[in-house]
């Protein structure tokens, strides 16, 4: 039923928000596995986020509960707050060592 | 393709338009494209939260992260002057093999398991966006009656004008309380009306308390930020 | 005054003792006089308490002659139980009067022997010490509680013995008595397990009342019980083949010899046999071994003690001997008669110990009788005393030694577990025993002076002389009490039997009148004839003497040298179990032991090296591993 399958794929529902939002955070994963510069990898870490409110509110519109946009709510304020704290911490490490590249911070090996 | 709706049609665009764009935010070498392409990603998302009956999320969205947040990273980029800065992003070395295998598997196993969810609790498309009333949510310990869109042209009904509330008439207010039922039209699904009743009723500690944390992020940052030394080679 | 204040003041009374004396050592020693008082003072106490407690008993009759005080539950394990009780009976009645009439004295008198010590609080706090534990052992009213006080006295024991460590050979004294008391309390240990396993109790009323059938005994577990608790007694009472520490011990200062070593912790052994006479009447085989074993070790003391030549020695191998007889006594079951023995012997062996102390102190240290002689007109008193004790142990008649002597060898003659064998080594052993006391007297204190010119012979203080004298006096009136019937017809009677006739069944010896006087009357006469020829020897024939050892060398050699019996046990016992430790150390616990434990921490170590590795300060590496375990527990969810 090639018209069936296909209109599964094409017609909009829960699974391809799920899809992409999967996608989303696994490119926010890599780029915090893969970039040296400290602000680059806050920027992925945002990326993360996003994905996952877009979860939170695919499911919300799907499952009918309007408590999905109210997470969506906290952890926007929350990631916020902490894209702002991390990034008062990059400028303090810049200011003492002119250097925001992660490969140069190895002091704790071993 | 009658079946094809304009959502979808939209819903796809978007979908291959923000991947690109998440694609491009890791692997830009440049750290002014990257905040720049994030920007991007969030604007667009926004138009994802629209398309999914959520316009405050939406809003907020842009107000916030497009608004907000990317601007506090462009400032932090462009205040470490980081154009020397440049990596070699892409370098073919066994871990980073290691690490796009293993984030693709999370991806699919994200989404692997979000679909067993999905199937098991039957969270499906064809649902009906019902009007969410619920009547325990609403707070009716003050007695004062909510009044539904009321059209100014028009004079009050006589019920409406006995439920008026009247800070000389209290005991004809509550007579008429007990007699009068209060039918309230029912909230949008995902308008600002039932979000915020959700807020303020169950997630009300939850709110005070992310305002607390919003307190200590800023006095944080201050705080940390404000360390000695310049953020330019040339110093004192 | 109630049973449950004077016990408790008597056994405490020199614990406090201990602790002060322990405690306020360093003040202490700088006064020998100090120190001296409150051990005595304790003692003195402890004495007050006994006394009144033995009048009590005086006061009361036959069945009811006890007082038993409960203090509180101390260890119930399982059926298991023993009690911190404590049982004032005439056994122990006798043992406390003993322990601290003769304690108290010895201590008055170490005021004066130990004056010039520099370290006289260590020496009263461990007399104390040695009190209270001795104390626990007699009064115990359980076998464990007296092992308690059993294991104290020996380590009282050691820790007097080696009172001057510096000297390594006085500390391998010390030594030697403990590990030799060890093996003993082995022996008494296994018994109490076996006695506790058979009858399910270890309280000594309580074991009274249960009744032992003969049958049962003979090669059963009372046998095997009371053989055990009978080598924890050779060990702590010296006798063959656990003898060997007590001439050593005589490397500890004198009044912890005549204490230790002639009066108290040495009768331990026969106090125990007594307290269980009704366990060991009930083990014929192991009477047997007993009345042997006593009258093998007091015949081979002492023919050692015949050719000695240090004064201590002698007395030592005479005390060994005589706790021989004493165990002669019970073996053939007359425990009365043991126990008397056990009385007077501790006044006369005491008085004899602290006689000698006193020679040693007037002669300087001087220890060697060869380099005495003649010392009984300067030193008059000592003299006399020791005269007063010399009579009682050769059993001359209406002296302490002489009735309770000779109760034991009547008894060993007439007594249905004794025999004629038995009875002629006692009699001789009492010749060798008037021959070489009377031999110790001649060498020191008659004859002509041997001493070296330059030391200057003198007198004891007071403070050493009145104790003498007082155990000069029991020493001769000490006996009165055991009077036998046939010498007096009946008109006097034997209060020491019917004190004891309680608490113990005795054995009657089935003989006439006609043989026990046959047996006084032999005993007397050897013990004379041997005294006399001494005396003839030593004083009117010393030439003589010393021609002997060389025409007799190999057996003087044997003989002088205690029959290399140290020799032979360092030879077979002492070299290979130190050469097995040495070879289990080698091979055992350095190389399969210590290998095992390395292995293990080398293993942890090199996992954990191995693991550092992983730590490289990337933290984008981290950031994989924590992915990998996300990746891992959502495959996981999948899966199910």
């Amino acid at each position: 039923m090639s018209q069936d399958s296909l209109q599964a794929f094409l017609h909009v529902g829960i699974n391809h928000y799920l899809v992409l939002s999967g996608i989303l955070f696994s490119i926010g994963v890599l780029g915090v596995l893969t970039r040296k510069n400290a602000i680059v990898i806050l920027m992925s870490i945002e990326l993360m986020l996003n994905a996952v409110n877009l979860d939170f509110v695919a499911f919300s519109r799907y499952g009918n509960n309007i408590d999905g946009q109210a997470m969506v709510f906290f952890v926007m304020t929350i990631a916020a707050a902490e894209a702002s704290v991390g990034l008062a911490i990059a400028v303090a490490v810049f200011k003492r060592f002119k250097e925001v590249n992660i490969s140069k911070f190895e002091n704790l090996k071993g | 393709m009658a079946f094809l709706t304009s959502e979808d049609i939209l819903f796809h665009f978007f979908a291959a338009a923000i991947v690109v764009s998440a694609l491009l935010v890791v692997f830009v070498s440049n750290p002014i494209y990257s905040a720049l392409f994030l920007a991007l990603t969030m604007s667009i998302l926004s138009i994802f939260f629209f398309m999914l009956h959520a316009p405050f999320v939406a809003v907020a969205q842009l107000t916030v992260y497009a608004g907000a947040v990317m601007v506090l990273f462009i400032m932090v980029v462009m205040l470490f002057d980081l154009k020397r800065e440049h990596e070699e992003v892409v370098k073919f070395s066994p871990v980073m093999i290691a690490k796009v295998t293993s984030a693709a598997l999370l991806c699919g196993f994200l989404i692997g398991v979000g679909w067993l969810g999905v199937n098991a609790t039957q969270v499906n498309a064809a649902t009906v966006l019902a009007p969410q009333v619920e009547a325990k949510d609403l707070d009716k310990s003050h007695g004062i009656p909510v009044m539904g869109p009321v059209n100014p042209d028009e004079d009050l009904t006589a019920a409406e004008e006995a439920n008026f509330v009247d800070s000389k008439d209290q005991v004809k207010k509550e007579a008429a309380l007990e007699k009068v039922e209060i039918k309230l039209p029912p909230d949008e699904f995902g308008s600002t009306a039932s979000l915020s009743k959700k807020l303020f009723s169950k997630y009300v500690f939850a709110f005070e308390a992310v305002s607390l944390l919003l307190l200590v992020a800023i006095v944080g940052s201050v705080a940390l930020a404000k360390s000695k030394g310049g953020t330019h080679h040339v110093s004192r | 005054m109630s049973p449950e204040l004077l016990i408790a003041v008597l056994l405490l009374s020199p614990l406090v003792g201990f602790l002060i004396n322990g405690l306020l050592a360093k003040q202490n020693n700088k006064s020998a006089v100090r120190a001296g008082i409150i051990g005595t003072l304790a003692s003195g106490i402890s004495f007050l308490c006994a006394a009144i407690l033995f009048s009590t008993l005086l006061g009361l009759n036959g069945e009811e002659r006890h007082l038993h005080v409960f203090y509180f539950n101390w260890l119930e394990v399982g059926k298991f139980k023993a009690d911190m009780a404590f049982l004032v009976d005439p056994i122990s009645a006798v043992m406390i009067m003993i322990i601290t009439g003769v304690g108290s004295l010895i201590h008055l008198y170490s005021v004066g022997y130990m004056g010039h010590d520099p370290k006289p609080a260590k020496f009263f706090s461990y007399l104390n010490l040695f009190l209270f534990n001795m104390l626990v052992l007699v009064l115990g009213d359980n076998l464990l509680l007296m092992f308690v006080g059993w294991e104290g006295v020996g380590l009282c024991s050691y820790l007097l013995i080696g009172f001057w460590f510096e000297d390594p050979a006085k500390a391998a004294a010390g030594m030697k008595a403990f590990i030799t008391n060890r093996i003993g309390d082995a022996g008494f240990l296994l018994g109490l397990f076996m006695i506790f396993v058979t009858f399910g109790s270890v309280q000594f009323q309580e074991l009274a009342k249960m009744t032992f059938t003969p049958e049962v005994a003979n090669l059963g577990p009372i046998t095997l019980a009371t053989l055990f608790l009978f080598i924890g007694a050779t060990g702590k009472s010296a006798q063959i083949p656990l003898y060997i520490w007590l001439p050593d011990a005589m490397a500890g200062p004198t009044p912890v010899s005549a204490l230790i070593h002639a009066a108290t912790m040495v009768t331990a052994g026969i106090y125990m046999i007594v307290r269980l006479n009704f366990l060991f009447v009930a083990a014929p085989t192991t009477m047997g071994v007993i009345a042997v074993v006593g009258a093998a070790t007091a015949f081979f003391a002492a023919s050692i003690g015949l050719l000695q030549n240090d004064i201590k020695k002698i007395l030592a191998y005479s005390t060994v001997s005589q706790l021989g007889y004493m165990f002669l006594g019970v073996g053939v079951g007359a425990f009365g008669a043991g126990f008397f023995h056990l009385m007077t012997h501790a006044f006369f062996k005491a008085l004899m110990f602290l006689g000698a102390g006193s020679v040693i102190h007037g002669m300087h240290e001087e220890q060697d009788v060869r380099k005495m002689g003649g010392l009984a007109k300067k030193m008059p008193i000592t003299y006399f005393t020791f005269l007063c004790g010399w009579l009682a142990i050769i059993g001359t008649p209406l002296f302490s030694g002489f009735f309770s002597k000779d109760e034991i060898l009547w008894n060993a003659y007439s007594s249905p577990l004794g025999s004629h064998a038995l009875w002629v080594v006692g009699v001789l052993t009492a010749g060798m025993t008037a021959f070489y006391m009377t031999r110790l007297m001649a060498l020191t204190f008659w004859g002509e002076s041997r001493v070296a010119p330059t030391v200057k012979v003198h007198e004891s203080p007071l403070v050493m002389t009145i104790p003498l004298m007082a155990l000069a006096f029991l020493s001769v009136v000490g006996g009165w009490v055991g009077i036998p019937h046939i010498l007096t017809g009946g008109h006097i009677p034997n209060i020491f039997e019917g004190w004891l006739d309680s608490s113990v069944k005795t054995i009657e010896g089935a003989g006439s009148a006609g043989e026990e006087w046959m047996t006084m009357v032999v005993s007397v006469t050897v013990a004379g004839a041997s005294a006399y020829a001494a005396y003839f020897l030593y004083v009117k024939r010393p030439k003589l003497v010393s021609e002997l050892p060389k025409k007799f060398k190999m057996a003087y050699n044997l003989i002088y040298n205690k029959y290399f019996i140290d020799e032979i046990y360092q030879w077979t016992l002492v070299k290979p179990l130190i050469q097995l430790s040495r070879g289990l150390w080698a091979y055992l616990d350095v190389r399969v032991i210590d290998r095992t434990t390395y292995l293990v921490s080398d293993i942890v170590k090199g996992t954990g090296d191995n693991l550092k590795l992983m730590i490289n300060g990337n933290v984008q590496q981290y950031a994989l591993y924590i992915l990998f375990g996300v990746i891992a527990s959502l495959a996981f969810v999948f899966a199910r």
